[in-house]
């Protein structure tokens, strides 16, 4: 590995770590109604976007370069923060290619907005009063899904290999274990929280008190420790692939859905704690409203993009990425018009254009 | 219809046919029928889309443009690929339905040759009857003929030259394609038989798995005066096989695969009216109340 490409590495590694810093302590600021905390929070987005100005030059680099300037620079939002962590960590090791694409720019921008107007539908809930135990269960079960889905599900069977090229790989059994502490951890955290919400009959607008305060305890001390064993695993994962002459887009993205998996779950404890409701939930669900409808005319933009890029470079118009962003955008369309089941639709619409990044 | 423009109905409308034309998700593996269903479903979220305000109809016109382009490029755009070597030239390309269907041989209108192909990847192509010629850069089309040709991709054809070695006596190196014959030191060989990628089927027949040259050998038929014999080689092992009565070892040296460029050939009438719904629909979304 050259000089300059593990300076870029470091400044990505450390941009990422600004960004988890910044979720979590912009979790914090809303779960203890602490506006000045807010305002750190922002602080450290915004120094940590600036290791990833670096990495703008690079093509393949400049989609998720986009998704983490547009996640934190409007407002610190927990959800935004944690996905731009994951998003620095790929821009900065992600392998060069020659050629950018506008339209993955524009996409990346939209999956940005998409996890702000997300963020604010989980704020909106938040600031109801709701119990935050569900968004916390699904934000394990998120997490365990992306330690799943890492190397075809080897973390099942305790066992990691990092991708180093083609048919290459190179076993890391330490990382596999770790992986499976993770595993069992957030699955368990997610079940203890889940299981102890649905053992209450409680009216959602005024939760009633947890059935058992030990299963919530353990359940959020097991994201705790879930969140550390992801962070501790994409270390291991890192050292191995860092022997390597480079990152393959394997390692790449294990390691970005690792430092993803890591910020989701250390932002799900901090509203488990919180004592009164905060923020203004009217507000939050309107600004949610406006984002989304953001998020569908930047997504057409990019759709449009994509199609005069395919037609340009491929000869047709109807290339995969144009094809994968117009269902992104159809969906964040859907999103935008729902009033019920808004916070699902706005995650399917954030899945899709993430898709479409993120595949080849 | 007021129901349908209701806005769950929209909503629900816009997730089903985001869903369905994701290239991700395997519905129209599934169900061929999810074509049709897709077109009417797109029929009906323009319908709910007219029953609505100023802006929404503006979506409405820009997604039912959109739809008509695609629809259109379907049925009268012609997709497909064609395949040629150094020097190669042809008239036609292998046509493609939809969902990679072979539809077979499709007149270009013109004789195209593969002129040349560079070292960063470009293709020279040219235009027999147009007298001139293009280049199709990798990340840039050209128009041939009324047709836009792109993402030129060296392939393997499974033919190549094979170096030969003859070594334990009178020393010797031959280079021969399949069916070619030549005399390396003393003996008289043919090359009667090339495997590119080398294995075994279940009958113990020899076969090649692909065209890539990932496990190459041989079959020659070598000849001394009166004297005959077949040799299997194979460059993994080299040496392996030595025919009785045979004092010379035969060994597969090195192997050149020849390389031909695929390239992508689109005709899509109805691109502008695409883009032009798109800029609508997104205009319309913008312009729609915050």
């Amino acid at each position: 590995m050259s000089g300059w490409t593990g300076a870029l590495g470091i400044a990505a590694i450390a941009s990422a770590v600004g960004f988890l810093a910044a979720a979590i302590v912009a979790t914090m600021a809303a779960a203890a109604a602490r506006p000045s905390w807010r305002r750190i929070a922002r602080g450290i987005g915004i120094v940590s976007v600036l290791p990833l100005l670096l990495l703008a030059s690079r093509p393949s680099a400049q989609p998720l370069v986009a998704f983490a300037v547009v996640a934190a620079l409007p407002a610190p939002q927990p959800l935004a923060l944690a996905l731009a962590a994951g998003a620095a960590m790929m821009a900065g090791l992600t392998p060069s290619s020659a050629l950018g694409s506008p339209a993955l720019v524009l996409a990346g921008t939209a999956a940005a907005m998409a996890a702000h107007a997300l963020g604010r539908s989980l704020s909106a809930y938040l600031a109801k009063g709701h119990d935050m135990a569900w968004p916390a269960s699904a934000a394990g079960m998120l997490a365990g899904g992306l330690v799943i889905g890492l190397d075809g599900g080897r973390a099942l069977r305790w066992g990691y290999r990092v991708v180093v090229s083609g048919p290459v790989r190179i076993e890391a059994p330490d990382a596999g274990l770790v992986l499976g502490l993770a595993l069992l951890a957030s699955l368990a955290g997610a079940l203890l929280l889940g299981a102890d919400t649905l053992a209450v009959p409680g009216s959602p607008v005024s939760p009633s008190p947890p059935a058992s305060p030990l299963a919530r305890m353990l359940g959020r001390r097991a994201l705790m420790l879930a969140a550390g064993l992801s962070l501790i695993a994409a270390g291991l994962v890192f050292r191995v692939a860092g022997g390597t002459e480079s990152f393959s887009l394997d390692v790449t993205r294990d390691l970005g859905a690792l430092v993803v998996a890591a910020g989701l779950l250390a932002c799900a404890v901090p509203p488990l704690l919180a004592e009164r409701t905060s923020g203004d939930a009217f507000d939050d669900e309107q600004a949610g409203t406006v984002i989304s409808r953001l998020v569908v005319v930047v997504a057409l933009a990019a759709v449009l993009a994509a199609a005069t890029e395919g037609w340009l470079r491929t000869g047709t118009y109807l290339s995969p990425v144009t094809t994968r962003l117009l269902s992104a955008a159809l969906v964040a369309f859907a999103a935008s018009e729902t009033v019920r089941l808004q916070a699902p639709a706005r995650l399917l619409a954030l899945g899709g254009l993430l898709v479409a990044i993120l595949r080849p | 219809m007021t129901r349908l423009g209701a806005s769950t109905a929209v909503a629900l409308m816009a997730l089903a046919l985001g869903l369905a034309t994701s290239p991700d998700l395997p519905f129209q593996e599934w169900q061929p029928a999810v074509g049709g269903v897709v077109a009417g479903l797109t029929a009906l979220f323009v319908l709910a889309l007219l029953d609505r305000r100023a802006p929404r109809r503006l979506v409405a016109v820009g997604a039912a443009t959109f739809a008509l382009a695609v629809a259109y490029d379907a049925v009268r755009g012609e997709h497909g690929s064609m395949t040629l070597a150094e020097g190669q030239g042809t008239r036609t390309f292998d046509e493609e339905g939809p969902g990679g269907r072979p539809l077979g041989f499709h007149p270009i209108g013109d004789a195209v040759v593969l002129e040349a192909i560079e070292p960063d990847g470009t293709v020279v192509l040219g235009q027999t009857d147009a007298q001139r010629r293009v280049r199709v850069l990798p990340r840039r089309a050209a128009v041939v003929a009324g047709y836009r040709i792109g993402a030129p991709q060296r392939v393997a054809t499974g033919a190549a030259r094979l170096v030969v070695r003859v070594s334990g006596g009178a020393e010797g190196e031959i280079t021969l394609r399949e069916g070619e014959k030549g005399t390396a030191g003393d003996l008289q060989i043919t090359l009667t038989q090339y495997f590119p990628d080398f294995a075994l089927d279940e009958r113990q027949q020899p076969f090649s798995r692909s065209d890539e040259p990932r496990n190459p050998a041989a079959l020659l038929g070598v000849a001394r005066g009166t004297a005959s014999w077949r040799v299997f080689v194979i460059r993994a092992m080299p040496g392996i096989h030595q025919p009785e009565g045979l004092d010379r070892t035969l060994t597969l040296a090195d192997v050149v695969p020849d390389e031909a460029v695929r390239l992508s050939v689109h005709r899509e009438p109805a691109v502008l009216l695409a883009g032009l719904g798109l800029l609508v629909a997104a205009i319309g979304v913008a312009w729609s109340r915050w």
